[in-house]
């Protein structure tokens, strides 16, 4: 990873991580735990106000406080929102992808500029592949995923301008077993194979190892082989 | 992540597939790579013996169907079995469209997509012999499977055709009782001596475009640096291994984020050309 992730002794520095009241969130944060680092799941002891970036910012302080600079943060929350066209007002709509787009983007702003803070680090954004392909009846998902896997691409370029020691990457997550956040019910694009939680925290632990120092702005599905077909 | 993993490398005695076998190897696998230079052999054999790794050596040109199947029996003589191909041999011939002859557009295609369909073929067939009929194949392909670029006409067509080599096969890979996996890494520019032009480039652009060649690409690459073929290791080492479980037909970028988006808008040397 790059050495920002890592602490003087070569372990891992601490891992923030977002999106621990889903299975994806507590997999990931339950695999760095096993590799050693110490975890601070946001939002667990003080409520996180997803839309106040105030919020993310006293997340991350209070991640720096109790373990430490974070060295990687790893971003899981997530919603499937529905969003019929026939059925869904304009307002319903904003309010959807505001909580999931417009906050995922604060999210990423706040934790660049705590990276940044600490001298570098991995930023590793969980999202849907449904950034990629279409599902009925969840536009606002579909938008607000693509819009954020191309945000995390357009601040990878930013910190690499800046030298900031800072990467951006995105995890896809196919069809997850066993989340109702994730992927509610079989209505949601039934052929698509199931993934497990684990197998995306082996993923998002790949793009904060040591090798993976070369990528960023670099999106990695893990599906099944969904896309590909 | 790779303990008694049994993996194969084409290409494997210069640059990135070297670079893959050092990975591999250190990682636990068991590597036996190929390739046509015994002088490039001898160099990988001795890389591995200097990390205290072993491998074994096999002439090879991926081009040639009865090389394959030499490839193959040696497989089943002396291992019994294949969890790893890696496809990394590969060529380039960057020359404007004008002067690149038919020929030069056979030698690209035969090598970077006939040499890797012959090798996912052979490696399903060796892999389908396994007792759970599981394998992953990784195949190194380039940034020109993705966008194009000047003076690589032929190179993109044969680029192009090793990003539908991973899709294609992956989902064949999931057929009839199989749980083999296909997958593509899309390498950015890579220099193994830091920012020293290579010999291709200086006889394309001539020394001082060369220099220039390799200035404009660290210039256009967001982390400011040209890649390195150990870059490359780490993401052979994942996708080879049961922690991308569930990762199949996907291109993998590690290009110190060329594809995120474009980072400069000048290409001085090769526009000029």
């Amino acid at each position: 990873m790059p050495a920002a992730a890592r602490n003087g002794k070569g372990g891992l520095r601490p891992v923030f991580v977002a999106g621990v009241d889903n299975a994806v969130g507590r997999a990931v944060a339950t695999r760095f735990r096993a590799d050693g680092a110490a975890v601070f799941e946001a939002g667990v002891k003080a409520p996180l106000d997803v839309l106040d970036p105030g919020s993310w910012r006293e997340a991350l302080e209070r991640c720096t406080a109790s373990l430490g600079p974070p060295g990687i943060v790893v971003l899981a929350r997530h919603r499937v929102p529905r969003s019929n066209l026939d059925s869904t007002s304009r307002a319903a709509f904003e309010a959807s992808f505001v909580d999931l787009g417009t906050a995922g983007w604060l999210a990423q702003q706040q934790a660049i500029l705590a990276l940044r803070a600490a001298g570098g680090g991995v930023l590793v954004h969980v999202l849907s592949v449904l950034a990629r392909v279409a599902a009925l009846g969840v536009a606002a998902l579909c938008a607000a995923s693509r819009g954020l896997l191309m945000s995390a691409k357009s601040a990878a370029l930013e910190c690499a301008r800046a030298r900031d020691g800072v990467v951006v990457n995105v995890v896809l997550a196919g069809r997850v077993e066993g989340d109702a956040e994730h992927w509610p019910d079989g209505s949601l694009l039934p052929t698509a194979p199931v993934v497990t939680i684990d197998e995306i925290a082996a993923a998002v632990r790949f793009m904060a190892c040591e090798g993976a120092a070369y990528m960023t702005g670099a999106d990695l599905p893990v599906d099944g082989g969904f896309l590909a077909s | 992540m790779l303990d008694g993993k049994i993996a194969l490398v084409t290409g494997g005695t210069a640059g990135l597939g070297r670079a893959t076998v050092l990975a591999l190897a250190a990682a636990g696998a068991r590597v036996v790579f190929t390739g046509r230079s015994r002088t490039g052999a001898d160099e990988t054999l001795a890389r591995l013996a200097a990390i205290g790794q072993s491998g074994r050596f096999l002439p090879h040109d991926v081009t040639r169907e009865e090389d394959w199947h030499a490839v193959r029996d040696d497989r089943l003589t002396h291992e019994g079995r294949l969890d790893i191909l890696v496809n990394s041999a590969g060529v380039s011939r960057l020359r404007p469209r004008e002067t690149l002859t038919l020929e030069d557009v056979r030698f690209l295609v035969d090598v970077n997509v006939i040499g890797m369909f012959l090798g996912i073929r052979c490696a399903f067939e060796l892999m389908d012999r396994n007792a759970d009929r599981r394998g992953s194949v990784v195949n190194i392909s380039a940034l020109n499977a993705l966008r194009g670029s000047p003076n690589s006409t032929a190179y993109s067509l044969a680029k192009g055709g090793t990003s539908q080599l991973a899709r294609a096969p992956a989902l064949e890979g999931c057929t009839g009782g199989r749980r083999i996996r296909v997958n593509a890494i899309h390498p950015g520019v890579l220099f193994e001596e830091g920012d020293k032009p290579s010999p291709g480039a200086i006889k394309l652009y001539g020394l001082e475009g060369a220099q220039q060649f390799v200035r404009r690409n660290i210039e256009t690459t967001p982390m400011g640096r040209l890649g390195h073929p150990r870059d490359i290791g780490a993401a052979v080492v994942f996708l080879a291994s049961d922690a991308a479980e569930h990762v199949t037909g996907v291109e993998l970028t590690v290009d110190g984020g060329r594809m995120a988006g474009e980072f400069a808008t000048h290409h001085g040397v090769l526009s000029q050309r």
